[in-house]
C-alpha cells in the first residue's frame, strides 16, 4: 500500500473522510437511547438542547495525536503508530522535514499549542466510543423535569452548569452523567 | 459608596458576570472585564471593546508576565482566531462573549501567547497592573492558574494560592477535541 507523506494533503483528506459528528444517531448502541430520553425529559420540560459534538472520529484524533507531537518535538517521527485506513507517512527521512509535514497538519487542524504544553490530543476518549455528548441546555427561570424513575424534579436555571448538580442528577438518573471540568460535556461514566 | 461598590462587585459576581468593579481614585466605579487569550484572539463577555482599547494580559504558562497589550479590531474567523474554528467557535461563544485580535506586547521577546486578560472601562490604562489583577479588591495581587480539561483549558484566578483560596473567575477555552487532561479532581 503506498502511503503519503505527512503535511496539509492530510488535513484536507480528513475533513473528506473522518469528521466528527454531532448526531445523536453515532453515539454507541447503548448510549444512545439514554441521551436520548434525557433530552426528551428536558425539552418536555421546556429546556431548549443545542447539540454540539457526538461520535468523534478515531482516524481523525490519531492524526492530531501523532502531528502534534511530532511538531512539538515530543517524539521522533518513526515513534508513531500505524492505524488501519490511514496510510500516512510520518517519517520522511530527515527530522526536520517531518517536522515541517507535522506543522502543516498542527496549523491546519488548528490544534493548540502553548509553549510548554504537554496536553497532547488523546487517542482514546467517550466521545471516540461514542459514549460522550457535549451539548448547551438553557432555560429561563425554573422548569420541572422529570427523572428516569418518573418523580419530577424543580431545576433552576444557572448561567455556569458546571455548578447545577440538581441537573447532574437529573441526567445521571438516565445515565448521562456530567464532568463537570468540562461545560458542555456528559457521558456514560462522568468522564 | 464603599457600600455601593462592593454590592454591585458581589452581585456581578454571585450572577456569574465576568466583570467585576473597583473603585478608581475619584471614588469612580470601575468595571473590569475578564477574559482569556490565545495567540492574538481575546475571548470576553464585553461586546463593542473599540480599536485601541488597552488590555492587560497575564501569561499563566510561562513567567506570570503582566503586559499590556490593545484591541486591534473584531476577530471574524479562524484562521485569524483559532476559538473560532468550526468545531469549538458555538460553545467558546456561548454567555455573550465576544473575539478580538489584539496586539502583541511589544514589552518582551518571549514566547507570550495564551492566559488571562483584563480590559477596564473608560480606556483606563493608568491603573497599575497590580491593581488590575485585584479582582476581589483585597488590596493583594491575585493568583493564577490553568490546567487542560477533557477538552479545553480551564483558566482560573484566586484570591491566594490555586486550588486553595477562593476561585473569583473561571474561564474557559473549549478546543472541541479530546486532550489528556491534568486538572486537579474536584
Amino acid at each position: 500500500m503506498a502511503t503519503t507523506k505527512s503535511g496539509k494533503y492530510w488535513v484536507t483528506w480528513a475533513n473528506t473522510h473522518a469528521k466528527n459528528s454531532s448526531k445523536i444517531d453515532d453515539l454507541d448502541a447503548t448510549f444512545k437511547p439514554k441521551v436520548k430520553d434525557f433530552i426528551k425529559a428536558l425539552e418536555d420540560g421546556g429546556a431548549t438542547v443545542k447539540v454540539k459534538a457526538t461520535k468523534r472520529n478515531k482516524k481523525r484524533a490519531y492524526l492530531f495525536h501523532w502531528s502534534w507531537k511530532i511538531y512539538l518535538g515530543k517524539c521522533k517521527a518513526s515513534d508513531a503508530t500505524k492505524l488501519a485506513g490511514v496510510d500516512i507517512k510520518w517519517d520522511h527521512g530527515d527530522a526536520e522535514k517531518s517536522k515541517a509535514g507535522a506543522k502543516e497538519m498542527v496549523t491546519g487542524f488548528k490544534l493548540a499549542v502553548p509553549p510548554k504544553s504537554v496536553f497532547a490530543p488523546s487517542m482514546t476518549s467517550n466521545h471516540i466510543s461514542g459514549k460522550a455528548i457535549d451539548m448547551e441546555i438553557t432555560w429561563k427561570g425554573k422548569i420541572k423535569v422529570k427523572k428516569k424513575d418518573g418523580t419530577e424534579v424543580l431545576v433552576d436555571f444557572k448561567s455556569n452548569v458546571k455548578l447545577n448538580t440538581i441537573l447532574h442528577s437529573i441526567g445521571a438518573s438516565y445515565g448521562v452523567k456530567k464532568l463537570v471540568k468540562d461545560a458542555p460535556h456528559w457521558s456514560s461514566d462522568g468522564k | 459608596m464603599t457600600k455601593f461598590v462592593v454590592f454591585i462587585s458581589l452581585a456581578m459576581t454571585i450572577a456569574g458576570c465576568n466583570s467585576l468593579v473597583e473603585k478608581n481614585t475619584q471614588t469612580k466605579v470601575l468595571t473590569k472585564h475578564v477574559g482569556w487569550f490565545y495567540d492574538r484572539c481575546l475571548v470576553i463577555k464585553a461586546p463593542n471593546l473599540s480599536k485601541g482599547t488597552v488590555v492587560t494580559l497575564v501569561d499563566v504558562e510561562a513567567t506570570k508576565n503582566m503586559l499590556r497589550s490593545k484591541i486591534i479590531a473584531p476577530a471574524k474567523n479562524a484562521d485569524e482566531c483559532s476559538p473560532l474554528a468550526e468545531d469549538r467557535k458555538d460553545v467558546n461563544s456561548e454567555g455573550g462573549k465576544s473575539f478580538y485580535l489584539i496586539s502583541k506586547p511589544t514589552q518582551t521577546e518571549a514566547t507570550f501567547n495564551f492566559g488571562i486578560a483584563v480590559v477596564l472601562d473608560g480606556q483606563n490604562d493608568s491603573l497599575p497592573l497590580s491593581e488590575t489583577f485585584d479582582l476581589n479588591n483585597d488590596g493583594v495581587l491575585d493568583s493564577f492558574s490553568f490546567c487542560a480539561t477533557s477538552e479545553g483549558i480551564s483558566f482560573d484566578v484566586w484570591s491566594a494560592t490555586p486550588y486553595k483560596s477562593k476561585n473569583i473567575w473561571n474561564g474557559y477555552y473549549y478546543l472541541g477535541y479530546d486532550i489528556e487532561s491534568n486538572c486537579p479532581e474536584g
